[in-house]
């Protein structure tokens, strides 16, 4: 038996350890250790709700944008609120950029180093040396995309900063809503820099996909896995439904999504559970626990590990059957993502979305129940709950009051 | 578009930034520990210079998980490397340092065999640098990887190691701040700090005494929830406690927003409080956190309110039963009720 240890495995966030067992030439046991842990479930636990959407965002700075509407949803469904339809597609530009950047990003940064030989110089040396099979010319190439995926991916940061506030860690996404109303001038500049965007995914970051695919046609054969799918939706539409619709695959069998099937394998972590499994139950690290070897929890679906992501939401969005999953159809569907939906690029310009109407101009709504049934779901704090009602909730059951003796903002804003 | 892109180095940074020295990189390790990895991407988000001309003109990044092409043993050789080369070196050290579970919450490879953990790294490397910067709230004072009940048991940095650590706090770091911060360093020029460890040409001044919106704050025009335009102070601003240079600066890029010119609270994430003591972050007061649980102000007040209350009803009660204030009405009540209660327990 032969045993292999790649530690750390950069490129990540946060490193990792990957440990394969050969015998002869063949796997026999792989084991992924990440030794991360934060402790957010322990963390939240008696936090005001308004600051979840804050505070889930800090678990990661490359995606922090999505664990904002995840957690946003939790809350509006306890308290019941109704998203307004600009809350909505507000919170598909602040979403829809972060992808953008995480694909740029995963592709130029973290990807690219294993297929194309790096330039000299620290901090690229002491990479792989085997296998690079493109041409000078292509590497010199790549070098300089290199250096554009990160000014592209930067640029998707600007864009989301412009209604988020700031990036990675937005300020925009709350529970119920988007803090800022757009006025003209953000929505321009928006436009401007989702056109830039756009130009250099499609004529620069899907081309380079295809020329590595070129080179690398045996990579669509490797990590095939066995077509487990599942998505929980992605860019919701302001009158229902969803760009990505949600949905799950197992063995190619598709099927809507039953959320009471999804537990937490900890039969390899460090965390206590009856069966090796969590469901509903409180996160309670447990480091003595026999045979564990990662801070990682393994979700699974009915029993089984599914694939999520842009190859995910590709396949269970349309039904033309397309070369199986591996390592380059994942990257390949990752580029291709923003034009798989004809609609994704007009979340990202709210205004021209027919189905919504102007975004600028209409005011939120107020949520079903006020603002003050957003506090209700707070730890059980019967005290706090009236209190606030009465300090806070009836001021917020109405964003944007009229006809009171307050002077006039003399901000010289139109829209507002 | 294989030419470079907009963003070649500009001249915007003041006469005080050109080095004086002849230009010569300085060698830098970029540990991320319990982190995010947001600093790193945030410092990646910086757009004038861009991080390719950094990377290429200022400093030699030996190590940086995020960046680097090399992995495993290559990876970790790298981490030495500037020791080895006996070259000055800085370190900047993002996310925090866990002490529970022996350390294992945080581990940033394997060396021979056994995992190096991010306490026993950021002592090792710390110990060599020529100076230590702490990125970001988390590395800096604990942040929200610290947050109660801090189940990892994280310190800052600066606990840990028994040296001089600037403090470069934010949540993420805006990349100005840490660049400005490096420059200096890698210069060794001198870096005032305040108080709690930051640089003060950077955490000089409150954001609400810089803040854009300050004319509201002295007209008393309040916003009087997130999503209005207005001063943000009793949506629950952390401006007036907080010390950056957000509005001026602002994040990613100048034409770009910034946490209150989004309509959305400062919530004090520069703060050595943030984030316990600077929440909850829609609310104009803070909670406090003791060791049982997270006590509201509001709750605090009736809590103390009721004890005041019951007290002085327990004494009045007592003074009428032994006599002392002589009511004939109330004292009969008084021995009917507790010789009631004599003849319940008898």
């Amino acid at each position: 038996m032969h045993k292999i240890t790649i530690s750390p495995v950069t490129r990540a966030n946060g490193v990792g350890t990957i440990t394969v067992m050969l015998q002869g030439n063949r796997v026999v046991q792989a084991r992924s250790e990440t030794c991360i842990f934060r402790g957010f479930e322990i963390t939240l636990k008696a936090r005001d709700p308004w600051d979840a959407p804050y505070f889930t965002q800090r678990i990661c700075g490359i995606c922090s944008s999505f664990h904002a509407p995840a957690s946003c949803h939790a809350i509006g469904a306890a308290a019941k609120v109704k998203i307004p339809s600009n809350g909505i597609l507000l919170r598909n530009i602040i979403t829809g950029l972060d992808l953008l950047q995480n694909h740029i990003r995963h592709f130029y940064l973290l990807a690219l180093r294993d297929w194309v030989s790096p330039p000299r110089g620290y901090p690229f040396t002491g990479g792989y040396t085997r296998d690079f099979r493109l041409s000078e010319a292509h590497t010199a190439m790549f070098h300089e995309h290199y250096w554009l995926g990160v000014d592209h991916a930067r640029l998707a940061h600007e864009a989301l900063a412009l209604v988020g506030g700031k990036a990675p860690h937005n300020h925009g996404i709350i529970p119920g809503w988007v803090s800022l109303l757009p006025n003209d001038e953000v929505l321009r500049t928006l436009e401007e820099r989702i056109g830039r965007l756009k130009s250099f995914i499609e004529e620069v970051y899907l081309p380079d996909v295809l020329i590595l695919k070129g080179f690398y046609p045996d990579y669509l054969h490797i990590d095939q896995t066995s077509e487990n799918y599942l998505s929980f939706g992605l860019f919701a539409k302001p009158n229902g439904g969803w760009h990505f619709p949600p949905g799950a695959t197992l063995s190619g069998r598709k099927e809507p999504v039953d959320f009471r099937v999804i537990r937490e394998s900890v039969a390899f972590s460090w965390f206590s559970g009856e069966g090796g499994e969590i469901g509903a139950e409180d996160t309670v690290p447990d480091i003595s626990r026999p045979g564990a070897y990662t801070f990682v929890k393994a979700p699974r679906y009915n029993g089984f590990a599914c694939e999520g992501g842009p190859l995910a939401r590709d396949r269970l969005g349309t039904r033309d059957v397309k070369e199986a999953d591996s390592v380059m159809a994942r990257h390949e569907a990752r580029a291709r993502e923003h034009c798989t939906r004809p609609g994704f690029w007009r979340t990202g310009s709210a205004r021209s979305d027919p189905e919504s109407g102007s975004a600028n101009a209409s005011p939120y709504p107020a949520p079903a129940g006020g603002w003050a049934s957003l506090t209700r779901c707070e730890a059980r704090s019967c005290i706090t709950s009236t209190s606030r009602a009465g300090a806070y909730g009836d001021i917020r059951s109405s964003p944007r009051p009229r006809g009171t003796s307050r002077p006039a903002m003399t901000r010289d804003d139109p829209v507002r | 578009m294989s030419t470079r892109p907009q963003n070649t180095p500009s001249q915007e940074t003041g006469a005080a930034d050109t080095p004086r020295l002849p230009p010569r990189r300085r060698g830098l390790i970029w540990l991320g520990t319990n982190t995010c990895d947001g600093h790193i991407i945030s410092f990646l988000n910086t757009y004038r210079p861009s991080i390719r001309d950094i990377l290429e003109q200022e400093f030699t990044l030996y190590y940086c998980s995020f960046l680097l092409a090399a992995e495993g043993r290559r990876a970790m050789a790298l981490m030495t490397l500037p020791e080895r080369l006996r070259e000055d070196f800085i370190l900047v050290v993002e996310g925090t340092v866990p002490t529970a579970f022996g350390g294992r919450t945080a581990v940033v490879g394997k060396t021979h065999g056994r995992n190096l953990t991010a306490l026993e790294a950021v002592k090792w490397l710390g110990a060599r640098a020529r100076h230590v910067v702490a990125a970001g709230t988390c590395a800096a004072y604990g942040g929200p990887y610290a947050a109660w009940p801090n189940p990892t048991g994280s310190l800052p940095v600066s606990a840990v190691l028994d040296r001089t650590v600037i403090k470069v706090p934010c949540c993420p770091v805006n990349p100005g701040w840490i660049l400005e911060t490096l420059r200096r360093l890698r210069r060794d020029d001198a870096v005032a700090v305040d108080g709690a460890g930051r640089p003060l040409f950077l955490y000089d001044a409150t954001v609400h005494s810089l803040c854009e919106r300050l004319p509201f704050f002295e007209r008393a025009q309040f916003a009087r929830g997130p999503g209005e335009p207005g001063c943000m102070y009793l949506v629950g601003c952390k401006g007036p406690v907080t010390r950056a240079d957000c509005p001026r600066r602002r994040w990613n890029d100048q034409q770009s927003g910034w946490p209150v010119g989004t309509d959305s609270p400062c919530i004090g994430c520069t703060a050595p409080e943030f984030p316990d003591e600077v929440s909850p972050s829609f609310r104009h007061q803070t909670d406090i956190y003791t060791r049982l649980a997270r006590v509201n102000l509001d709750q605090l007040g009736i809590g103390v309110g009721c004890f005041t209350l019951l007290a002085i009803g327990a004494h009045l009660a007592l003074r009428i039963l032994t006599g002392r204030i002589k009511i004939p009405a109330l004292q009969k009540l008084a021995k009917t009720v507790a010789s009631a209660v004599a003849r319940r327990f008898s």
